[in-house]
């Protein structure tokens, strides 16, 4: 039986802080391990 | 920390974001920040291994809270793609975006102007290669914008709306329509292949636009920057511009694009010297009727 992936180390120090939509996409908000605000938006986004 | 000074001669702010001197500059595509992180290479601005659009606060920000935002906006995680190569979903997608962007910046107590944009090619001063735009809060109404505005009153309306009309009439410049956005080659361009490209309707901003016109904006965006691509057989430089109601004047504005492309041939730059900085007065050697014969011409190449 494989192992269940785990995620990267800097994957981890990303913080969830909410999930929104933005037209017909997702909005995904983390925050970088230096504070600044990274926002990801999907049409598709992937299981993590 | 960025500062302003008020510049009493010209009547305008400059900012001094000195730290930017130590940005990353033009790197070998191994060391994009702008690409995904991947397994055994080197972290980028982007710690996730794959990636659609993604936005982040700039690392050598020229505002930042609480004197306003700059924002990086990474079209994709494919490092040589372009805005005119990308699937047209995508274009689409990023004008959901751009709308989410303005709406959230434009709430912030210290924003008082949303202006998104794209520096294209080395010929701009671009330093990164991959495919992205920017967006700066500024903390006032950059002069620009406050030229549109000034031209409003002067008009008597919306000066968008008037200009429009006029091209519409005449026909001549216009290089693209359909249901929702008109692009056209200015009257007045102060660049060889200026375009305007801009909401048939009267549409402040993004958030006054339905979900049918930003895919219509998003599309006839995608069709005027292959035009360019098109138009001297290589990938064309541009400052492409979003120009809209100010933060805290929602009403005052009509969105539209404005491109502003260095080339004035294959390989000749035109250049802002003596007359255009020094008494700010452009000279022009296109014919704003010929560079739009041209580009009509590439747009239809392209077809719908």
């Amino acid at each position: 039986m494989s192992e269940k992936p785990q995620p990267r180390a800097d994957e981890r120090s990303l913080e969830p802080e909410a999930e929104e939509h933005a037209g017909e996409l997702t909005v995904e908000r983390l925050r970088k391990d230096d504070g600044r605000a990274l926002i990801a938006y999907w049409r598709e986004r992937p299981e993590r | 920390m960025s500062a302003l000074r008020f510049n009493e001669l010209r009547g305008e702010q400059v900012a001094y974001a000195i730290e930017r001197q130590e940005r990353t500059f033009l790197p070998d595509r191994d060391h994009c920040p702008l690409c995904p992180t991947l397994p055994g290479g080197p972290p980028t601005e982007i710690p996730l291994q794959a990636f659609e659009i993604v936005v982040f606060d700039n690392r050598f920000p020229a505002f930042e809270t609480p004197h306003g935002a700059a924002e990086v906006v990474v079209y994709t995680d494919q490092h040589d793609a372009s805005l005119g190569t990308l699937p047209s979903e995508r274009v689409e997608d990023l004008m959901s975006v751009w709308r989410h962007r303005y709406a959230e910046l434009s709430a912030r107590e210290d924003v008082e102007y949303v202006y998104i944009f794209e520096n294209r090619g080395v010929e701009v001063g671009v330093t990164l290669h991959h495919p992205h735009g920017q967006i700066y809060g500024y903390p006032f109404i950059p002069p620009v914008p406050r030229l549109e505005l000034s031209a409003d009153a002067r008009l008597g309306g919306c000066a968008q709306c008037v200009l429009m009309d006029r091209e519409v009439l005449d026909r001549e410049r216009m290089i693209l329509e359909t249901s929702a956005a008109l692009a056209y080659v200015p009257f007045a361009a102060r660049w060889p292949y200026e375009v305007h490209l801009s909401m048939r309707e009267h549409r402040a901003s993004l958030i006054d636009c339905a979900p049918d016109e930003l895919r219509d904006l998003g599309r006839s965006l995608q069709r005027v920057v292959q035009a360019y691509d098109r138009l001297f057989d290589r990938p064309f430089p541009y400052v492409m511009a979003v120009h809209q109601a100010p933060a805290k004047r929602p009403d005052d504005g009509h969105l539209h694009i404005e491109f502003y492309p260095p080339l004035r041939t294959a390989e000749k730059l035109k250049f802002l010297a003596g007359s255009e900085q020094g008494a700010g007065t452009f000279i022009s050697d296109v014919q704003p009727e010929d560079a739009a014969a041209a580009l009509r011409a590439k747009v239809e190449a392209g077809g719908v």
